[in-house]
């Protein structure tokens, strides 16, 4: 905080202070102002504000109670009819947050020139002048040697004004490399989908139809997706419904349901597998969605071979296909052995899920997709839905109604110079495309992004060098697998501006640290989202005042970037923001970095507030009335739209995916290889027309089932707002809400029997040692632990996150262990995800 | 003016003089603040009220050895603004709500009494209301109010319920986490200051005339 008013500093100090107290002078106020208000008190206000919690991917319409200026109280949005005014447990820790001491509160500057983990960066407050100087100063340096392409700008969350920093301004100032935090979020799960039904995107649950409910790693009472609803629906659910989950570790579900089927982590497609292989052989597909063997007798026997031409599929394809090349031998007694689930409840579970189909959901998360052979697993748990019907019907798996918001401010194409133009010709920096990475986001190689693989880039300079990144609403440094690369990489670039609302492990390793506005609190800025079949649009407003001086990481601080780089000469992103966005209501442009953010946040979302534009949902009367109510919804999701229309190659739900097969072949082009040698190199083991079907592939796992004889369990916290709550005190105070965990600790949970073969007791201080690191935390022995793995959430482990967060700050000392630094830097390839579930690492566990 | 009056009035005005620099002193360091001349002002004036604190900002004067600027920016953001760990957060609610955080019910509290007073928070101050600098600029600010006993009363809450009751943590922070000697003798200097102020509110209210 530097003082405002210096004037009375100049000259003699000394006589300059001994003036003030002098009696007849007025007092000089520096924090306050004075009003023609003595002695009123503060006037009681009391009012709800709209805004969106981003603190999973749900994003839920949320009201703050604010009263004499101070956020108090959180609740759902009751004009959401996706969460109907409710919210889960996260929401209410944003309070805490949001009034965290710890927070960044100025920007700062990094005076330590070393890097690294153990480094002190020294930091020093700036102003934003002189921050906002620096940066352009590295920037106009990038265009002057033609390097924009060595510029990263790295997204992790974000709303949808995301449009402005991560493209428009990356683009304008000539570098190809907004890379996203996506791979490291849930991309595996959305290859299931597109590659049967067209769809790259989580789909929405029927949950008040539903008949039945297998959940594959899917925890939705506290965690990934629709939390809110779910914990609403609930009971409404266990009353019609029955509810299978599929886990290593009893979840929050789990200890809810009516069947826990503790798989062994990464045979979930076995599991998928042996399911479609009872309900064919029982005979328990969807006739109506499917089609039938033409002359209606059952061909399906276990082992035996059906011929194509005998089946009539209806709105799919290929089943025969899968079959012959894959089901038939995947009997319950087969799956049994490699999952470790009973075969009579395999059949009893595949059974109650088709006899209660069509209206019954086989609901997939990153769990069962996040491995690294998980794509074909995400896409045989899927494919049960398209086997039963329930796809895109009644009490089953939907899409979304149409929000129809602007995605995108308008072209910016003319205001590319050369530089920028040859800048962005380079292919992005993460390695997406290369023959291991095909990143086939909804179908084309190199189309999505395999965000881990950016530190690996920075080290090899492999596609190129990287001399300066801007980093906002992420912490790759501890959020991505095997953190130690990381951990060099930043160390290791030239220049790093970390732009955050509160100090995070990358941080640690900025040059320039620009404090962001809280989402939820201070920013403006607009999602979509769906639940209970309502597609929505909610709002993130300006509840309260910022207490620090903050700005708006996705669209002031690009902005402020514009004008410093206009001064140095570069004026076309000004022009841009300045010609481009105009506030719908006025046109008028903007003259400031708010305004600016105003008319893009109006802009992107006129359709849906401005009264002369007709839309599908909620007509609203205007800007204000968005405002105040603060979501928009569509109407209902209508049932089976989708049928006989996927967006697949052949228009239909794919068993056999053509789709994929195309992907798969333009990939291998590209690389002068075969499809198989695709899929060798990204450690999978299938060959031939396997690679086009849901097929099984043994779990790829890293460490010697020697040396490391226990496999590793990672897990999400119903408290975690995306891995930042940890120095919530109520985070720490009631970390026992997650089964097993325990308060102001981080357990990692061995069974019983695991733990008296080991010698471990709960309480005992153990290290987790996997072949890419290590951590210590505590050890629980906690019977919902499927033997031979250890359970441990993630969340805690911080080093630098603040003051609760960490058990010893000073000297660096986390609480717990951060998961990643003993997961290895994996992925799921195909799609270009991270794979840290599956049991991908082996650990073995250190008394000590 | 009676001898009492006046020996009050001068007393006052060093009080007055004492509250605003040593708010000024919970800002970034300016090389003004912490050159010789100032600091033989804050000496003087604290030899006044508080002679044991005298020393400290003696101290600071004689050796001189305050050290480079850069070192006090350094220490100064990691005692009062981060970022990482906050070594000693400047905020009333930390230390009187226990709960590590800002913008608590003592927060609200303190700023009714800036309300009461006829202040508002300026819109340039980016800090919570309770921030020592501001806590400290206000008893700035009522000291220079007429002596009755409403303004004594008035300062004596605020003493008791804010500044005053969580001065003694936070000073004890800084005199522990500072590694520079100009903000583990500022701490002191601010810890036996307040903590002489309110014995001579006390006894204020005793000797004042009533009126």
């Amino acid at each position: 905080m530097k003082l405002s008013r210096r004037a009375f500093l100049k000259g003699s100090a000394a006589v300059g202070l001994a003036a003030l107290g002098v009696k007849g002078r007025r007092p000089v106020l520096q924090a306050f102002a004075e009003t023609k208000s003595e002695g009123k008190a503060m006037q009681g206000s009391t009012r709800w504000v709209s805004t969106t919690c981003q603190g999973c991917t749900t994003w839920c319409a949320v009201q703050v109670q604010v009263v004499n200026g101070r956020a108090v109280k959180v609740r759902g949005n009751p004009n959401s009819k996706a969460s109907n005014g409710k919210v889960c447990p996260r929401a209410h820790l944003s309070l805490q947050q949001v009034y965290d001491p710890d927070r960044i509160k100025v920007p700062m500057k990094r005076t330590n020139p070393r890097k690294g983990k153990d480094e002190d960066p020294q930091f020093v407050p700036i102003t934003w002048d002189e921050a906002l100087d620096e940066i352009a100063s590295k920037m106009m340096e990038l265009r002057r040697n033609n390097e924009t392409h060595k510029f990263v700008l790295f997204r992790g969350r974000y709303t949808y004004m995301r449009d402005v920093i991560y493209d428009k301004f990356t683009k304008i100032f000539g570098s190809p490399n907004g890379i996203s935090h996506s791979a490291i979020c849930a991309e595996a799960e959305k290859f299931g989908s597109y590659f049967t039904e067209g769809l790259w995107d989580y789909r929405d649950y029927d949950l008040l139809n539903t008949r039945y409910l297998l959940l594959w790693g899917a925890d939705p009472v506290a965690s990934n997706r629709q939390v809110p609803h779910s914990i609403k629906v609930w009971g409404e659910v266990m009353d019609r419904a029955k509810v299978a989950v599929i886990d290593p570790r009893l979840s929050a579900t789990a200890s809810k349901a009516d069947e826990w089927l503790p798989v062994i982590p990464g045979e979930d497609g076995a599991l998928a597998l042996a399911m479609a292989h009872v309900i064919l052989v029982e005979g328990k597909w969807s006739r109506e969605f499917v089609g039938d063997f033409k002359d209606g007798v059952n061909r399906f026997r276990a082992g035996e071979v059906v011929a194509e031409e005998d089946f009539e599929e209806k709105y799919t394809h290929g089943l025969v296909n899968w079959w012959n090349l894959e089901l038939r031998n995947r009997t319950p007694g087969w799956a049994e052995k490699v999952t470790g689930i009973p075969a009579q409840q395999i059949i009893k579970v595949a059974n109650e899920f088709a006899d209660a189909a069509p209206h019954v959901i086989s609901w997939l998360s990153p769990g069962a997709s996040m491995q690294v052979r998980g794509a074909y697993s995400a896409m045989a748990a899927h494919a049960l839905n398209g086997l039963v019907g329930s796809v895109d019907n009644k009490g089953g798996t939907l899409r979304a109604s149409k929000v129809p918001a602007r995605s995108q401010l308008p072209g910016y194409k003319d205001y590319q110079d050369e530089v920028a133009k040859a800048g962005t010709k380079y292919p992005k920096m993460d390695q997406r495309g290369y023959l291991e990475f095909p990143a086939l986001k909804k179908g084309k190689p190199g189309g999505g992004v395999v965000t881990n693989r950016a530190a690996d880039a920075i080290l090899n300079d492999d596609p190129y060098e990287i001399k300066m990144a801007i980093a906002y609403w992420n912490n790759f440094v501890f959020s991505c697998g095997e953190t130690s690369r990381w951990d060099k990489a930043l160390s290791k670039l030239p220049f790093f501006v970390h732009v955050t609302t509160h100090p995070a492990e990358m941080t640690n390793y900025a040059d320039i640290v620009l404090p962001a506005a809280d989402h939820m609190y201070e920013k403006w800025g607009w999602l979509k989202s769906k639940a209970n079949r309502y597609a929505y649009c909610t709002m993130n407003q300006r509840v309260i005042d910022p207490i620090w001086d903050v700005r708006i990481d996705e669209t002031e601080i690009p902005w402020l970037i514009a004008e410093k780089l206009a001064e140095k000469g570069f004026d076309n992103m000004l022009r841009y923001f300045k010609e481009q966005v105009r506030d719908p209501e006025t046109g008028k442009a903007p003259t400031n970095s708010m305004e600016f953010t105003m008319y893009a946040v109006k802009y992107l979302t006129q359709p849906l507030w401005d009264p002369a534009i007709e839309v599908k949902g909620d007509q609203l009367s205007g800007w204000k009335d968005f405002q105040e109510k603060g979501v928009w919804n569509s109407v209902p999701y209508p049932y089976r739209k989708k049928w006989g229309n996927f967006e697949t190659a052949t228009g239909k739900f794919e068993f056999y995916s053509e789709t994929l097969k195309k992907s798969l072949k333009k990939h291998a082009e590209k690389h002068n290889t075969t499809i198989d040698g695709v899929l060798r190199s990204c450690k999978l083991q299938a060959t031939g027309e396997l690679a086009f079907i849901p097929h099984y592939e043994e779990p790829y796992r890293v460490g010697d089932p020697e040396a490391y004889p226990l496999i590793f369990v990672d897990y999400k916290s119903r408290l975690n707002r995306e891995g930042r709550s940890a120095n919530c005190l109520w985070y720490q105070e009631m970390k026992d809400v997650d089964p097993g965990d325990e308060r102001w600790d981080d357990v990692a949970k061995l069974n019983p029997q695991d733990g008296r073969r080991l010698g471990i007791r709960t309480g005992d201080t153990i290290k987790l040692v996997s072949p890419v690191g290590a951590l210590v935390c505590t050890a629980k022995l906690w019977e919902g632990v499927r033997p031979g793995t250890v359970i441990k959430c993630y969340g805690q482990g911080h080093w630098a996150y603040g003051r609760i967060a960490a058990r010893d700050f000073q000297k660096r000392l986390p609480r717990g262990g951060n998961n990643n630094d003993i997961l290895p830097a994996e992925y799921e390839r195909l799609s270009g995800s991270t794979a840290r579930h599956g049991g991908v690492v082996r650990v073995r566990v250190e008394k000590i | 003016m009676g001898q009492l009056e006046c020996n009050i009035r001068a007393q006052n005005e060093t009080r007055a003089n004492l509250y605003r620099l040593l708010s000024l002193y919970y800002y970034e360091p300016e090389k003004e603040l912490i050159d010789k001349r100032a600091l033989s002002f804050l000496a003087a004036e604290m030899a006044q009220v508080c002679p044991e604190g005298a020393k400290y900002a003696a101290e600071l004067t004689e050796e001189a050895n305050i050290g480079e600027i850069e070192d006090l920016r350094i220490d100064y953001a990691k005692l009062f603004v981060g970022p990482f760990d906050l070594l000693a957060p400047p905020y009333g609610s930390v230390y009187l709500e226990k709960r590590r955080r800002v913008m608590g019910e003592s927060t609200l509290d303190a700023l009714r009494c800036y309300q009461e007073a006829g202040l508002t928070m300026d819109r340039y101050f980016m800090e919570a209301p309770d921030h020592i600098a501001a806590e400290l600029e206000f008893m700035y600010y009522l000291s220079f109010q007429d002596l009755d006993n409403e303004s004594v009363e008035r300062q004596k809450y605020f003493l008791e319920h804010h500044l005053g009751a969580w001065v003694e943590d936070f000073t004890a922070l800084v005199e522990e986490r500072a590694e520079t000697n100009f903000y583990r003798h500022l701490a002191r200097i601010t810890r036996l200051f307040v903590n002489a102020d309110q014995v001579y509110l006390e006894k204020l209210l005793i000797d004042l005339p009533v009126r």
